[in-house]
């Protein structure tokens, strides 16, 4: 059931991916209202993170359009765009600094104007199963999947409204990816957080309860000569 | 400096006994050196006869258009080799690096020239070419280093990047790690001079200045001023270097333009 318009946080229309040159998706429309999640489904290959690339105003839009709240990245612009429509990277990233520094980053940069809220990040890390963590530690050292769930919980902190999520538990051992998996569940309850997902199995998006888009129809084809 | 003992042809032919001494060695040895050696030692007499020539004639001229135009083609022949055999390179880095030499060396060598020497007339050969040269060894070097150690950030650590973009930094503000590194890449080199100079070498030009008799406090005073200029020329050209590069990488949107680094020829 398609919600009614006015309810519609993240719209795509007509939207074409490009990657290295070769355009690999065209025609593509959807729309996402608050609090829904959208999974991205296809082949290896048919361009579902270079489409999550382009949704997070990391690659260029080469045509089509993206809104969000009716008004296009450049509208709200690009840097607060990448805050609100966040991606999280398949794999953890994160700099050689303290636990702390590492979630309080984005909030160093000159587009934020709130200071970093160390409730909340208590609340995300125990949420997370990380509430042994020092806050001093490096969190390097971490296994990847406590790595994961760092970058999952610096994610949340900047409060976007919709998440990327480029198979977010991949590799990840079942317990992290247990705990990402009901961290976004429960954020999209209590926050109403939106999210499109590409997952590594069918599975996924049914735990999480996305609807899924096929991606297959949208595969780009030479026009005819 | 009348103390000057002049080096004669004959002198220069002694010394170039030495060098057949090597080339003898060598080729018993069977070490297979001998025609580099000799190419070596023909390249330095060609090369060095004709700066001196050119030298020369560009004293005797006295005409400042003819200085600016070989401070000039010095910048050229700086910034090209500045680029020599980059692992990765951009489009138009040559002329940023034109621009960033040109620049730095300008400001730091006129500066010292005019408010420190005080030469008279500004355009005096005898001071300006060979400080400029001077200047310009160095700050090509730093702008190498700094340019490779950009380039190698902003590629291989490209979702460093990319993870600081999507977390609401700016084009700017995500360029501040590899730049930072980048800088200190190119800083590093001379300031290990300065930590040691005078301790583990003397410096080419003050031994060349004490050997053609000048007072020992006098060129440790010039060498000071030289170490001062090379440091602020090469932080000045690897800077200028390093932002003009990041700005062309990144979009106005604030998006890193990966498919402009290219990968070295």
């Amino acid at each position: 059931m398609n919600p009614p318009a006015e309810s519609s946080l993240f719209e795509v229309r007509s939207l074409a991916v490009e990657a290295g040159g070769r355009c690999l998706l065209s025609d593509l429309d959807f729309r996402i209202s608050r609090g829904e999640g959208l999974a991205l489904s296809g082949p290896s290959g048919i361009g579902k993170s270079s489409l999550l690339r382009v949704l997070a105003a990391l690659d260029p839009i080469v045509s089509g359009r993206i809104e969000l709240h009716g008004s296009s990245p450049a509208d709200h612009g690009i840097v607060r765009y990448r805050r609100r429509v966040n991606l999280l990277f398949q794999k953890p990233l994160l700099f050689e600094m303290s636990l702390r520094e590492n979630l309080a980053l984005a909030f160093g940069y000159s587009c934020c104007e709130r200071s970093f809220p160390e409730e909340r990040a208590a609340e995300l890390l125990g949420r997370l199963g990380l509430a042994d963590k020092s806050q001093d530690a490096d969190p390097r050292t971490f296994s990847v999947g406590e790595q994961q769930r760092v970058c999952l919980a610096r994610s949340l902190l900047i409060e976007p409204e919709m998440l990327l999520l480029d198979e977010p538990t991949s590799a990840l051992d079942p317990e992290s990816a247990g705990f990402v998996e009901s961290l976004i569940r429960e954020e999209r309850e209590r926050r109403n957080l939106a999210f499109i997902l590409v997952a590594h199995d069918r599975e996924q998006a049914r735990r999480l309860g996305a609807r899924t888009l096929s991606l297959k129809d949208h595969r780009h084809r030479k026009p005819a000569p | 400096m009348n103390a000057t003992l002049d080096v004669g042809f004959l002198d220069l032919l002694l010394a170039l006994v030495l060098i057949l001494a090597s080339g003898l060695i060598s080729f018993l040895l069977r070490l297979e050196l001998e025609k580099r050696l000799a190419l070596g030692a023909a390249r330095t007499v060609v090369q060095l006869l004709l700066v001196g020539w050119l030298l020369k004639f560009i004293f005797n001229l006295q005409s400042p258009l003819a200085v600016l135009a070989l401070l000039g083609l010095m910048v050229i022949v700086a910034s090209r080799v500045a680029l020599g055999r980059p692992s990765r390179r951009v489009r138009g880095a040559g002329w940023l690096a034109f621009l960033s030499l040109a620049a730095s060396a300008t400001l730091t060598t006129f500066s010292v020239t005019s408010l420190v020497i005080g030469v008279e007339p500004w355009y005096e050969p005898r001071y300006l070419i060979p400080l400029m040269g001077m200047v310009l060894g160095n700050s090509m070097n730093g702008i190498s280093l700094s340019l490779d150690a950009l380039l190698e950030r902003l590629s291989e650590r490209a979702d460093q990047v990319e993870l600081e973009l999507s977390l609401g930094a700016s084009a700017w503000e995500a360029a501040r790690r590899p730049l930072r590194e980048a800088l200190r890449r190119g800083m590093i080199p001379i300031l290990n001079t300065m930590m040691v100079v005078g301790i583990v070498s003397l410096p080419g030009m003050m031994t060349g200045q004490i050997l053609a008799g000048a007072d020992p406090m006098l060129a440790v005073k010039y060498q000071i001023l030289i170490m001062f200029m090379i440091a602020a020329a090469t932080s000045l050209g690897a800077m200028l270097m390093s932002l003009l590069t990041a700005r062309r990488l990144f979009s106005r949107d604030h998006r890193l333009l990966r498919e402009k680094i290219l990968r070295g020829a």
